[in-house]
């Protein structure tokens, strides 16, 4: 597996819907047809045509779960990072000219991520309002040993570390997946392209609450 | 001298009897073929029973479903924090 993309499906260790299915178990997924949204989203479809089948639905919707959850886990750790001093000591242009580079070595932390993503049933392009599937993600995710390379007020690149999670997917509050994550080895280089500012910008779609 | 009738034309031998039925025959294969080729594209759905005034699919499963319905997937801003025990950085080394 390339760690230069490790995502949250890696960490759930799920990368299709067929993935979701096994790891839910039928009586998850008996479950969540239960769900307020899931009855909606089954009556509206019964309404619309009797010919579709209820597995078809379901299909996309695991299919969905799965596509919920390709997120890198870069998108949590970079803006957690960035709300330290500590570390946001290296955008300062003073102290650290464009030309220097640093390793950073970060001591052992948690990074706690909350997340809402939701799935949003359309018919013919307009909105079914009730017939929204709310799911949260919860985790805590430890990095050991994590070395960043900043050059020029950005994150180029992470060199040597390793992660471990211990994560949960609610739909309504029901649990979908639960998953205690091995350790992935970060060691090797990591390069993030054109880097990640310290200084926060408007492009990052995870944010830490001020 | 008896006169004789005017011979009669191909219309009132024949083709007064052949012609309107043949347009009309044309017509209804034309109509047909439309209405055929819709429906093998898919365009009409003669299976479909649906209520009045209502919307009903012609196609089953998986298709017909991602025809009429949408799964849009919204990713808002997530939470995210760091937390540390002691010390943030250990050490750093600069290497340019």
């Amino acid at each position: 597996m390339s760690q230069a993309n490790l995502t949250m499906k890696d960490m759930f260790e799920v990368q299709n819907a067929k993935d979701a299915m096994q790891a839910m178990g039928a009586a998850t997924q008996q479950e969540l047809e239960t769900s307020q949204a899931a009855a909606v989203l089954k009556q509206e479809v019964a309404k619309k045509s009797k010919l579709i089948r209820w597995s078809a639905v379901q299909d996309v919707l695991f299919e969905k779960t799965v596509e919920a959850l390709d997120i890198p886990v870069l998108t949590f750790l970079s803006p957690a990072w960035k709300k330290y001093r500590e570390i946001l000591e290296f955008a300062d242009a003073e102290k650290h000219p464009a030309n220097e580079a640093n390793l950073v070595s970060l001591a052992e932390h948690t990074v706690k991520v909350e997340h809402h993503p939701y799935l949003q049933l359309t018919y013919r392009g307009i909105e079914i309002p009730k017939a929204k599937l709310e799911f949260t993600l919860t985790g805590d995710l430890t990095l050991q040993g994590v070395i960043l390379r900043i050059q020029n007020g950005k994150i180029k690149a992470i060199q040597g570390g390793a992660v471990k999670w211990s994560e949960e997917l609610l739909l309504e509050n029901r649990s979908v997946l639960k998953k205690e994550s091995k350790s992935y080895d970060l060691t090797g280089n990591f390069e993030l392209g054109e880097g990640i500012p310290l200084r926060d910008t408007s492009d990052h779609r995870a944010v830490a609450p001020s | 001298m008896q006169e004789t009738p005017p011979p009669t034309g191909w219309w009132e031998r024949w083709g007064k009897y052949v012609v309107p039925p043949g347009v009309v025959a044309l017509m209804c294969a034309f109509a047909g073929l439309h209405l055929a080729s819709k429906y093998v594209t898919g365009l009409v759905g003669l299976r479909a029973a649906g209520r009045a005034g209502g919307v009903s699919l012609h196609q089953d499963g998986r298709d017909g479903l991602e025809a009429a319905f949408g799964f849009r997937l919204e990713q808002p801003l997530a939470t995210a924090i760091a937390e540390f025990r002691g010390a943030v950085i250990l050490k750093v080394e600069r290497i340019a």
